[in-house]
């Protein structure tokens, strides 16, 4: 289910009128004039209703004898507010954009000629200063710790807090031997 | 106003106030499209006291011009939305033409009653 077919869906049952409907249907598939009867409303109302539902894909109807029939779209049901919640965002692309905007802002922001010029306070700023760094660090290599001081000191004079983050962050790893770059340093 | 006028003013602003009453009942029931429903005939009288309004103010002590003026917009204004109503079913909106449906509706409940207090025939 896409993002505008899930939006359409909880509009459309946001309503007592078409949640009774669906109530009914739930129990037996039936045609207009029952469920106007069932439920009190006129057959115009409750075919205002059955087209919004069936547009939001909850319904559908069939032909049986004189009657139209409406059924419930079980299937849909099935589906589970979670299956909805985690579908792809049609925004996914557009909040990927933003992301790397601010990322890029923040990065112009604290780095000026190739140094940092302060260590971001914000933890997520920190972050994204600290993903650029651990750039410099070859993956699948060990760094003696003299050699990863060398390299943090091309950015800026307090190694130790740089070096002590960016372990805290899981962007480097470290034993007796030295630091290397973790896997996944996003 | 005379009788006629202060009747058919009475008859259309109780429509008024009914519909905003169960426009609010059905609000406070979540019913929300049927509440729009309301407010949407709501309208039309409105528009109806309105035109009563100006029929009358434009003909004064003269029943039969204000009749023949308040008797035009009614066929004039509904043609629209039956017009709208038309085009709506064309295209396959129902609920478009449902909502016109609702206009026309109640423009012919103003209309008979219009007739029955000025004893119009037709």
């Amino acid at each position: 289910m896409t993002e505008t077919e899930a939006i359409g869906l909880f509009k459309c049952l946001a309503d007592k009128s078409r949640l009774q409907i669906l109530k009914s249907l739930a129990v037996e598939d039936m045609y207009v004039e029952r469920l106007a009867q069932r439920l009190d409303l006129t057959a115009a109302t409750v075919s205002f209703h059955l087209k919004k539902l069936a547009q939001a894909g909850a319904v559908s109807s069939y032909k049986s004898q004189y009657y139209t029939m409406y059924a419930l779209n079980r299937d849909l049901f099935d589906t589970t507010i979670l299956d909805i919640v985690q579908e792809e965002s049609e925004e996914a692309d557009l909040q990927a954009q933003r992301d790397e905007a601010y990322r890029q802002h923040v990065l112009d922001s604290f780095f000026q000629d190739g140094r940092l010029k302060t260590i971001p306070a914000q933890r997520k700023k920190k972050r994204i200063v600290l993903q650029a760094l651990v750039e410099q660090f070859e993956p699948q290599r060990i760094y003696p710790e003299p050699e990863v001081n060398a390299i943090l000191a091309r950015y800026h004079d307090d190694v130790c807090t740089l070096r002590r983050d960016l372990v805290g962050e899981g962007l480097l790893e470290r034993d007796a031997q030295g630091y290397w770059r973790t896997q996944d340093e996003t | 106003m005379n009788g006629k006028q202060c009747d058919m003013k009475g008859y259309l602003e109780e429509r008024v106030a009914q519909c905003a009453q169960v426009r609010r009942e059905l609000m406070a029931d979540n019913r929300g499209d049927e509440a729009n429903f309301q407010a949407i005939q709501g309208n039309v009288y409105g528009i109806f006291s309105t035109i009563l309004t100006v029929a009358v103010e434009q003909n004064h002590g003269n029943d039969q011009g204000v009749e023949d003026f308040f008797l035009k917009k009614l066929e004039e204004i509904p043609a629209q939305w039956e017009q709208a109503r038309e085009k709506a079913l064309v295209r396959g909106d129902d609920v478009a033409a449902h909502l016109e449906g609702l206009k026309l509706e109640a423009a012919q409940d103003v209309g008979h009653t219009f007739r029955e207090i000025w004893g119009v025939k037709g």
